[in-house]
């Protein structure tokens, strides 16, 4: 056995993924998607005191920490039925705004990128074509000049010259299935350099707002606990506020040049990607970013669509969310065969082995009115399209225009030729998960400098209220805090009896996308959007990767191909 | 004579690294993977450090840790480490010569860890200069807020050897002259 001591702090965080597919006559004809570790982390919460829930679940998990947090005290806020003031919501906002920002940018860059771009390539490409292509693509974009891309070139020779390969051995060299020019290899490599700064740059905003980074202390159930006193210096100030602004600022350019146009750029290129990978056609979208203090009124609006009907989610309290969401266990490892309200679960764990027929994962399957539902930015993009959210329809429509223009330059006629329509109707795909996630991460940029303004009126009226404090009621309160996450959908289920925690559930993204199939046998989202995907070379299941990527799953988790009959074809195993 | 004294004494106090990280990985809620950010808390609690020793609880998420390590002269990461050995074992890896093994397939962000960062920074050459793996082999990393016992014990191992090593560089470090104890908030109930 080969022993290779791995040291990676954050893999076993939580939970591993397994996918296994199967393979015919290169195409994935059936998938199953397994939670390999059990997670029983909401136990630790239980007897606690609610005020303090927050402070744990942010760390529930390596990636989605600020998250966690705000579905925390957004929950107990809903069991208290406590509002929460102006100045509170906008700092909030601005939190949620910063690390949206840096997600989606890693997530793009140092996750999916390699999916479509190809190192090796990049290394032979003519920097000055380069510079003259990305011209027409971000016309915009001041780094992609001739110096740039020149230097980026040599740095790509050196990591292949030196024989370690570092962060570049992630990528499947030289696949079949990779397809951009060398040209626009290298500008994108030059992007997934550069993102490594603003990622830099756009945490300053959560560690300034939230006073630590990782791992935020600035919340509290209620409000926030930074004290606004303009004329004092360790307080929220005028200089602190237009430091915000000023990162706000500083990642703006790489965001609508560099990341936006590179996802527009690749859809050009892989356009039969917009139609791979479609999954389920039901979507679940919380609203996001309340401009009111009792969380009834938002800048992105969102719900549900089932059979292509849109239905809004009316704020914090609508019942909605409420009445209609449940876990199922069918084909979980948990003791029993039930489907219950977040409420009321139990967590008896029972483990077993995996049987494709019969139980085979961890994750639960959560459903919104008995039904699977796809989450993240592409259900978030097509309800709020599908509401007129004005910042969303904004920034679809120019990714259309963008992917038409690279379609033009390129001679692609079906990226040329691509609608709004069309771009709407390929949100949920494989590359159109890219698009919305991008597209989501521009709206916030505009969303949080407006925000921003909000915030420096309302102090400007004299008005420095950052809290409202709770009152736990005698005996049993319960209530859900939504969030519109990065990953998609997140809610966080609590009830209190004395003012502790009796029950606590997180109901979170990836469960919805990643969960098993239900008891009528329906494959969850990523199972049934990796079904008839082309696989060229089964050795390298490339094109599995770009399917489960761009779901995001938060989850660390391992890939293994097999035919029908069973035989192993090839793994991609996450990490011995 | 006593300029020649003085300057040579300076030479001996003035510090290998100008400015120093320590930095605490891993989960608390997972019992012994929360060794890294337990330790933080001691060594905050048992010690005061001069102003450029910068000591992080990191948590679960090292990849939010950039603006804080880039260009460290020294970088002390405190980690569990999972290989099969006796649990609440230390061991100290160089990480600088480990920076240039490769990283796996990724499938999910969990995998772009700590070290890929490291990796990145080096290549846009903002990395800690040199880096340090402290790594305590784990018993339990099941759900809960306890350490394990023999991860327990090796608490003041470990810590004695980070104060070594830095009073080796010539750092000023002084034991802390009030007994104050070390604030491990995630395991009292409120």
């Amino acid at each position: 056995m080969k022993k290779i001591i791995t040291i990676d702090p954050v893999t076993r965080i939580e939970g591993h993924l397994r996918v296994d597919i199967a393979v015919a006559n290169g195409k994935v004809t059936d998938a199953w998607s397994s939670g390999t570790m059990f997670r029983g982390i909401e136990n630790i919460l239980i007897g606690r005191h609610p005020g303090e829930a927050w402070t744990f679940t942010q760390r529930f998990c390596g990636v989605c920490t600020t998250v966690h947090a705000i579905a925390s005290v957004r929950a107990v806020e809903n069991a208290l039925n406590l509002e929460v003031p102006l100045n509170a919501q906008m700092i909030r906002n601005l939190l949620i705004a910063g690390h949206a920002i840096f997600d989606h940018i890693s997530h793009f860059y140092h996750l999916s990128a390699l999916d479509w771009v190809d190192v090796a390539s990049a290394a032979k490409a003519d920097p000055a074509a380069a510079a003259k292509v990305a011209q027409i693509i971000s016309p915009e974009w001041e780094r992609n000049s001739v110096a740039e891309f020149k230097s980026v070139k040599e740095k790509i020779k050196g990591v292949l010259n030196s024989g370690q390969l570092g962060i570049f051995n992630n990528g499947y060299w030289g696949h079949k299935a990779l397809r951009l020019t060398p040209e626009l290899n290298l500008m994108a490599v030059a992007h997934y350099l550069q993102a490594l700064e603003y990622q830099r740059k756009i945490n300053e905003v959560v560690a300034l707002l939230g006073g630590k980074c990782p791992h935020i202390q600035n919340l509290a159930v209620g409000g926030v606990a930074n004290p606004i006193d303009l004329n004092e210096e360790a307080s929220i100030n005028m200089t602190s506020l237009l430091k915000v602004k000023s990162y706000f600022e500083a990642v703006r350019g790489f965001v609508q040049n560099a990341y936006f146009n590179d996802v527009c750029a690749i859809m050009s290129q892989y356009m039969p990607w917009a139609e791979y990978g479609k999954g389920v056609n039901d979507f679940l979208a919380v609203p996001e970013f309340p401009t009111d203090t009792a969380g009834k009124h938002f800048t992105m609006r969102a719900g549900t669509v089932i059979e292509n009907e849109v239905i809004d989610i009316r704020g914090f309290n609508d019942s909605y969310v409420e009445d209609n969401i449940s876990e199922s266990i069918a084909k979980s490892w948990y003791d029993g065969d039930w489907d219950l309200h977040p409420y009321h679960e139990t967590t008896d764990p029972k483990p077993g082995e995996f049987d494709p027929k019969g139980k085979y994962s961890w994750v639960k399957s959560p459903r919104f009115n008995g039904k699977r539902m796809q989450v993240g930015p592409a259900a978030q993009v097509l309800s709020s399209y599908m509401l007129s959210d004005q910042l969303t329809v904004k920034y679809v429509k120019k990714f259309a225009d963008v992917v038409n223009a690279v379609g033009r330059a390129t001679n692609v006629s079906s990226a040329s030729n691509l609608t709004v329509e069309g771009l709407v109707k390929a949100l949920p795909s494989t590359l159109g998960r890219h698009a919305a996630r991008v597209i989501r991460c521009a709206a916030i940029q505009d969303m949080a400098l407006s925000h921003w303004k909000i915030l420096v009126e309302n102090i400007g009226t004299g008005d420095t209220t950052i809290y409202n404090p709770p009152e736990y009621p005698k005996g049993e309160c319960q209530g859900v805090g939504m969030h519109e996450a990065p990953r998609g959908a997140l809610t966080h289920w609590i009830v209190i009896e004395n003012g502790k925690i009796k029950n606590y559930q997180a109901v979170v993204p990836s469960t919805w996308n990643l969960c098993p199939r239900d008891d009528k046998g329906l494959l969850g989202p990523t199972e049934a959007a990796l079904i008839d995907n082309p696989i060229v070379d089964s050795k390298q299941p490339l094109e599995a990767l770009r399917t489960l990527h761009s779901f995001d799953p938060c989850m660390s988790c391992a890939i293994h191909a097999f035919s029908p009959e069973g035989k192993t074809l090839g793994s991609a195993n996450a990490r011995v | 004579m006593h300029l020649v004294q003085r300057e040579k004494h300076l030479e001996v106090q003035t510090p290998e690294y100008k400015n120093i990280a320590i930095v605490g990985i891993g989960n608390i809620l997972q019992k012994d993977d929360g060794i890294g950010v337990t330790l933080i808390k001691y060594l905050e609690a048992a010690y005061t450090f001069p102003s450029h020793v910068q000591l992080i609880d990191g948590g679960t998420s090292g990849v939010a840790l950039q603006s804080q390590i880039m260009h460290k002269d020294f970088l002390i990461i405190i980690d569990a480490l999972s290989i099969s050995d006796t649990p609440g074992t230390v061991h100290i890896l160089n990480g600088t010569s480990l920076l240039g093994q490769s990283s796996d397939i990724k499938l999910s962000p969990h995998q772009i860890s700590f070290f890929d960062l490291l990796q990145f920074m080096a290549l846009e050459k903002i990395a800690p200069k040199k880096i340090m793996i402290m790594g305590i082999v784990p018993k339990d990393v099941g759900c809960g807020v306890e350490l394990s016992e023999p991860v327990k014990k090796s608490i003041e191992i470990a810590a004695n050897q980070i104060i070594t090593q830095l009073k080796q560089a010539g750092i000023r470090i002084e034991k802390s002259t009030e007994k104050i104890l070390p604030n491990y908030w995630w395991k009292h109930k409120k």
